[in-house]
This record gives structure tokens, C-alpha cells and sequence, in this order.
């Protein structure tokens, strides 16, 4: 029998090669030009200099929060939803999908610039909120803090945690919580004994998903509170910043921000991993 | 502990499956199975029973107790289900002390009470285990011993052997009846099976689109189905239109029959139940005729299956094709079928 071209290795070539062209030039590249920027521009010191710079650790310290407060509550938030959800007719489910993946359209300034319409000192919701008695300018001041910015991350992390979780648990034999209802367990102690246990890897890649990006994520950051929050993103854009850039320096901070993320994606792969070894 | 359902109704939101207007009473130590095609409604009752849906319609008793509004949690039930239903991520042991755990047993004695169960059904040495590691049966047999241990009022098993190969669900049949015989537990075995459900129950209920059909002893049920579906449904069957000739005998396809007709009279029409092993096959009319008179026929074999024990024929009477069973390997020419074996029924049914 005659073999097709795509058959042939020149086949298998043509067809990897723009795959492999595009990963090349726009993934690794720039990755390998971000390295050798942090290691070798600028005299080679430039992991010297930032850990040296009180505003790095200060950076550090406001992303961790930052990323692990937003991260923690659109886990809890994007749980309980994806819980109701699977109770819904698939029908109604596909519908809602649909409506909560609409935020991971929108850059981060759009979000942005929608909670200062909506939470700012004249936002509809402020407004609506001074009919109660509520003090406009001490409300809004919360959209500017690091809490008003947890909760803009909120509005793009929660659906990622809800399309991460929702097929586990579409997936979970519920059954389980039946037999364990039957054998007396209440509802509270059905999810923490038996279903989050079970989920758990899942719950936590979850987290990690939305931790990393958290952690890296600079567009919302940057139009609620400008470059005053203390934030590695907004570090590094400090650094590429038309008054005084300094290449070298922003260039490994991205090393640190790619590490942590990385880190936080391999540590929740491992757990996952080493849960499901454990009960075989 | 007795179980009553007493006019009970339920139908499925938004749809009309369900089951209706069921009477059944399930007596204590009782091991009660229900049977009935995919649909019927059986682990619907099942359900009710364990307080996952509740009725619209009806009372339900257990003892002289309406628990209709309690929720599954304070029923004290052991449940089985299909596909075990084991927690993966907990060791046999633990699972097993699960339910004992919830009723706040200290830990050292609900670990031995655990331990002493898995050793009833013979799986001590497997304690450490976690279910994935372990057989279907030996699965079952820890789903078994987590709904025994915390002493419930009522066993109920939901179609707890269709995942196992042919073999074991014979062992492990058996090992339920025991179980449930040394625990003399009130138990409800919804099965798709009729063989399962004939050779282990107490009674056997069977149900068709949420109807209660028969509730009757396993032989009463084969021997005197009350309807043609109970007929087709448990064992094999032949089911042949007949003509009723007189008090004794019936006229069919392929020639006249004695038979009982009582409650039929003359020139009725019916539907006669013949099943395949009152078919009495043998070499040929002469054998036939020295061993059962004159009430025999000449016949054809037109499919021969061999199952091991017996032989499953199709055979040609005067054009009329009956499923037989026998365990005679050799020829077969002519075939008689036993009077009292024959079971008529309605023609409307």
C-alpha cells in the first residue's frame, strides 16, 4: 500500500515545523533573551541588586497576600458555585458557563475601569450605597486598597476555579454522599469527610491556577491603584517605565514572578500526583 | 424491623415515571426481592425507602413508625449500591468503621467492631487496604460489611452484583443470604436477575412501569405468574394461543392438550404458559408413547444449544416452534408436555 506524504518523516516535519517555529520564536526565545538579560546584561548583578532593594521584599511580600487572599476567597466563591451548578439541568449549566466565562474575555484595564464605573467615588453602586447613608469617598477608597483589589482579581479568577472544578464534579459519584447520608453523616460532614477529601488535588490545582495567575497579573493592579500598591508586577513596570528603565533589573524580576508561578503550578502537579499514589 | 409502604406515590419531577399506589409490607428478617425490567420503578423504591426521594402520596412504616419525612440520615439503614459506593480514600478498615465513626463510637471500638466485621465476611487480612486495590468482590464484600456493621434496621441492596463476572455473583450471592440469615436483618435486594432473585429471596416482588404486579414466594412466582409480563420476565417461556375445549383440555396450534381450565369456559380463547423443561423430549413416538400414553407429538429439533447441564432445543411441532430443555444428550424425535405444568392465562392480558 502506498504510504500518504503526512506518513513520511517529511511529512511529520512539514507538519510540526510551524508548531515547533511559533514555540520557538515566541515562547522560548523570549524566555532564553529574559534569562540571559537577568544573568549577564547590566554587569550581572542584577539579582544582587534587587535582593538588596527593600522594595523587592516589600513587592514580594504584597503579591504573596495579594495573590493568596484573592486566590483563597474565588476558590470558595468558584466551589460553591460549581457545587449549585452541577444540580442545574445541562441545559441552564451550558447558559451560565457561558455567562461566567465572559470576564476571562476582558483585559485586565477593561475590569479595572468597570469597578471604578461601578465602585469608584461616583460608580452606580457608591451612589446607590450614599442613599443609605453610606460615606461615597470612605467606600470608594476600599475599590483603591489591596482588599478593593483582591476583589477585582476575584471577577477573573472565579471562573477559572468554576471551569476547573465543575468537571471533577460533574464527575464525582454522589452516590458516596448518599451512602454516607444513609449510614447517618449530615450534609457539613458529607463534604468535609468525603467529597472535598476526594476533590482535593483538583481543589488545590485549582488554587494554584489561580494563584500564578495572581501572582503575575498587572493590568487591573495598575489602573485601580497606579504603581503605588506594593506589587512585583507593578515593580516591573516600574523598571520598563519610559522615565529610567533598567532592563537587567526587570528582566529578573520576571525570572522571580516565572519562578513563583512555576513553583506554585508544580507544587499543587506533585500533590496531585502523590494523593493518587497513595491510594493505590 | 417491619417495613410497610402503604399507597405510596412518587413521580419524578417533571416527568411520569415513578411508581404508584404501592402496597408492599416487608416482614421482619425477611429478605425481599424486587425485580422488574430497567424502568420498572425498583430502585425508586429503593429510594423511598432509604429517604433519598421522598413519596408525594402514601405512608411509610417502619415498625409502626411514619418515617416519610425523615431524612435518609436518621433511618438507620445500611445501604449497598451498584457500584459499592466505597470511600477511596480511606483503607477497608476505615470504611468499614465509617458509620460507626459518625454515631461518635470511640475510635479503639469501632476499629475492632470494624475489624471483626471484615472478618465475617473474610476479608481481616485485607484491612489495611485501600479499595482500589482491591477485587470487585472483595469490594463488595467491604460495602457488605460497612452496612452490617453499625446493626441497621434494614439491609437494602441496590443491584449489588451486576458488577461482578458470572461466577462470583453466584459466591457472592450466597454469601448475602448468609449474611443476612446470621444477622436476621430485613432486607430489600433490588435486582435485574430473576435467577438471582429466585434463588435467594423470601419473596419476590415484581414491578412493571411503577406497578406492583406479584408479590409471591420465588416458586409461586415461576410456577403461577399472575400476568404474561411476570411470565416472560422470570424463567423462560413459551406462550401459546390456545382454544379452551372443555373442562380439561385446551386446543393449540399443534394439536390438543390436557390441561386444567378452571375459571375458563368453553370456546375461550387464551394464552397458554408452557415452560421449557415441562417439555419432556424423547428419541422418538414410540419411547414417548410407552413412558407418558397418548398425549405426544412427533417433533424436529430446528436449534440445538448445549449449555453444560442441559441442552436448550428449539423444536418443530406440526409448524409451531417451542424452546425446550433437557439434560438427554442423544436423539430427539417426538416430545410430550405435562399436564399440570401448563398455566393459562386471559387472552386480553
Amino acid at each position: 500500500m502506498r504510504k500518504s506524504f503526512f506518513s513520511t518523516p517529511g511529512g511529520y516535519i512539514s507538519l510540526t515545523l510551524p508548531g515547533v517555529l511559533l514555540l520557538g520564536g515566541f515562547f522560548i526565545f523570549p524566555l532564553l533573551v529574559v534569562l540571559v538579560t537577568s544573568f549577564i546584561e547590566g554587569g550581572g548583578d542584577s539579582f544582587v541588586r534587587i535582593l538588596q532593594d527593600p522594595l523587592f521584599y516589600r513587592g514580594l511580600w504584597g503579591s504573596l497576600v495579594l495573590s493568596f487572599s484573592a486566590s483563597f476567597v474565588s476558590l470558595v466563591c468558584g466551589f460553591l458555585i460549581a457545587l449549585r451548578m452541577v444540580k442545574l439541568s445541562s441545559r441552564l449549566r451550558n447558559i451560565l458557563m457561558l455567562l461566567i466565562s465572559l470576564p476571562l474575555t476582558f483585559s485586565g484595564m477593561v475590569v479595572a475601569y468597570g469597578f471604578i464605573l461601578t465602585f469608584g467615588r461616583a460608580g452606580f453602586f457608591t451612589i446607590l450605597l450614599s442613599y443609605v447613608g453610606v460615606d461615597p469617598v470612605a467606600f470608594s477608597r476600599f475599590i483603591y486598597s489591596p482588599v478593593g483589589l483582591s476583589f477585582a482579581y476575584c471577577y477573573y479568577l472565579i471562573p477559572r476555579v468554576v471551569f476547573n472544578l465543575l468537571p471533577v464534579l460533574l464527575n464525582f459519584d454522589t452516590r458516596k454522599l448518599l451512602a454516607a447520608e444513609s449510614f447517618g453523616a449530615g450534609r457539613i460532614r458529607q463534604m468535609f469527610e468525603i467529597l472535598i477529601p476526594e476533590i482535593l488535588p483538583a481543589i488545590v490545582s485549582a488554587f494554584c491556577l489561580v494563584f500564578s495567575v495572581a501572582f503575575g497579573a498587572y493590568g487591573t493592579a495598575l489602573a485601580l491603584t497606579g504603581t503605588q500598591l506594593n506589587i512585583l508586577p507593578l515593580l516591573l513596570y516600574s523598571k520598563i517605565s519610559d522615565a529610567g528603565s533598567d532592563f537587567p533589573v526587570a528582566a529578573a524580576l520576571s525570572v522571580v514572578l516565572l519562578s513563583v508561578g512555576t513553583l506554585v503550578m508544580s507544587a499543587g502537579e506533585l500533590f496531585a500526583s502523590h494523593r493518587k499514589e497513595a491510594h493505590r | 424491623m417491619k417495613i410497610s409502604l402503604q399507597q405510596i406515590t412518587f413521580t419524578y419531577p417533571h416527568t411520569l415515571y415513578g411508581v404508584f399506589d404501592i402496597d408492599l409490607e416487608i416482614q421482619e428478617g425477611e429478605l425481599l426481592a424486587v425485580i422488574g425490567s430497567s424502568g420498572s420503578g425498583k430502585t425508586t423504591i429503593l429510594k423511598l425507602i432509604a429517604g433519598f426521594e421522598h413519596p408525594q402520596k402514601g405512608t411509610l412504616l417502619f415498625g409502626d413508625r411514619p418515617v416519610q419525612v425523615l431524612p435518609p440520615s436518621k433511618r438507620n439503614l445500611g445501604v449497598v449500591f451498584q457500584s459499592y459506593a466505597l470511600f477511596p480514600l480511606m483503607t477497608a478498615l476505615e470504611n468499614v468503621a465509617y458509620p460507626l465513626k459518625v454515631r461518635g463510637v470511640r475510635t479503639e471500638d469501632r476499629l475492632a467492631r470494624a475489624l471483626e466485621m471484615l472478618r465475617r465476611v473474610g476479608l481481616e487480612a485485607f484491612a489495611d487496604r485501600y479499595p482500589a486495590t482491591l477485587s470487585g468482590g472483595q469490594q463488595q464484600r467491604v460495602a457488605l460489611a460497612r452496612a452490617l456493621v453499625f446493626q441497621p434496621n434494614a439491609l437494602l441492596l441496590d443491584e449489588p452484583l451486576s458488577a461482578l463476572d458470572a461466577k462470583l455473583r453466584i459466591e457472592m450471592r450466597d454469601e448475602i443470604r448468609n449474611l443476612q440469615r446470621q444477622n436476621g436483618i430485613t432486607t430489600i435486594h433490588v435486582t435485574h436477575d430473576q435467577e438471582e432473585a429466585l434463588s435467594i429471596a423470601d419473596r419476590v416482588a415484581f414491578l412493571k412501569d411503577g406497578r406492583l404486579v406479584q408479590v409471591d414466594t420465588p416458586k409461586n412466582l415461576y410456577d403461577h405468574p399472575k400476568t404474561i409480563e411476570v411470565a416472560k420476565f422470570v424463567g423462560r417461556s413459551n406462550l401459546i394461543p390456545v382454544q379452551v375445549v372443555d373442562t380439561d383440555r385446551i386446543e393449540t396450534p399443534f394439536g390438543v392438550l390436557s390441561c386444567s381450565t378452571k375459571g375458563f369456559s368453553p370456546g375461550s380463547s387464551s394464552t397458554a404458559l408452557i415452560r421449557p423443561e415441562s417439555i419432556l423430549l424423547y428419541p422418538s413416538i414410540e419411547a414417548a408413547q410407552s413412558q407418558h400414553g397418548t398425549t405426544v407429538f412427533p417433533c424436529k429439533i430446528i436449534r440445538d444449544r448445549f449449555l453444560g447441564p442441559v441442552r436448550r432445543v428449539d423444536v418443530e411441532v406440526k409448524g409451531y416452534i417451542l424452546e425446550a430443555e433437557t439434560m438427554w444428550r442423544g436423539e430427539i424425535g417426538a416430545c410430550s408436555i405435562k399436564r399440570d405444568s401448563i398455566c393459562l392465562f386471559l387472552k386480553t392480558e
